[in-house]
């Protein structure tokens, strides 16, 4: 996994920076990316902020939530240090710019059967990564308040 | 889960409750849509609840909060395709 995601995303990238691992998101609706290195960033993004937290425990929207203990359900994908710094409210950004992206391509309810599984698989990770980033942010802004 | 807790008082949306909702929404519940094959228009019934997921439905209702969130964004019968939210919860 781990070789396979850093042959795809640093080729596809000019972001310079992409082997600190909180650029993985940015890929999303990078304009440069490839579609394979734009999937593998979005499913990386879905593993690190929904799946990992309920594994275990931790809070990937805090800064630097796991530098010092990389919890077990992501350091299969790395032995670098895991800062992350993405912020909900650029979690939804890179999100919507990625939707404005997919918007004419989308297929139309009637033609939906014809849908790989894939993409139905890309779309499901869409909504649910942006409604956690959504109810994150509220959260935030209730703190503020 | 501190997460869960935190997450569930923060789907108190701020949002005003409006019928009118930006493009992302409209976009997001077409993807909904998509996924859970509701080309039949409703047809599929409610009453008779699907025993198998596949996995993109999987990561609709068993990950992140999706189906909680979607009952608040599009609980307004009057919002175009809202009833396809309740079908998320069809195959809970």
């Amino acid at each position: 996994m781990r070789t396979y995601v850093t042959t795809q995303v640093p080729r596809c990238s000019f972001y310079g920076h992409v082997e600190k691992w909180q650029a993985v998101p940015g890929v999303i609706s990078s304009e440069r990316a490839s579609p394979a290195a734009k999937r593998l960033a979005l499913r990386m993004t879905f593993a690190v902020y929904i799946i990992g937290p309920q594994f275990s425990g931790y809070d990937p929207w805090k800064d630097g939530g796991c530098v010092n203990e990389i919890p077990y359900a992501i350091s299969i994908f790395s032995d670098v240090s895991f800062v992350h710094r993405v912020q909900p409210s650029d979690m939804m950004k890179i999100l919507r710019a990625h939707i404005t992206q997919l918007r004419g391509t989308v297929a139309t309810p009637s033609s939906a059967i014809d849908l790989s599984e894939q993409e139905r698989l890309g779309y499901a990770m869409i909504v649910s990564l942006f409604a956690v980033s959504r109810c994150i942010y509220n959260f935030y802004s209730l703190l503020v308040q | 889960m501190k997460f869960i807790q935190a997450s569930e008082s923060a789907i108190q949306d701020l949002e005003p409750l409006s019928p009118f909702k930006p493009h992302t929404f409209a976009f997001l519940l077409h993807l909904i849509q998509l996924i859970l094959h509701l080309e039949d228009n409703g047809s599929s019934s409610l009453i008779s609840p699907r025993e198998v997921l596949d996995p993109a439905e999987t990561i609709l209702v068993r990950w992140g909060l999706t189906v909680p969130w979607s009952w608040k964004i599009w609980g307004d019968p009057r919002i175009a395709n809202a009833e396809c939210v309740t079908h998320l919860v069809r195959v809970l």
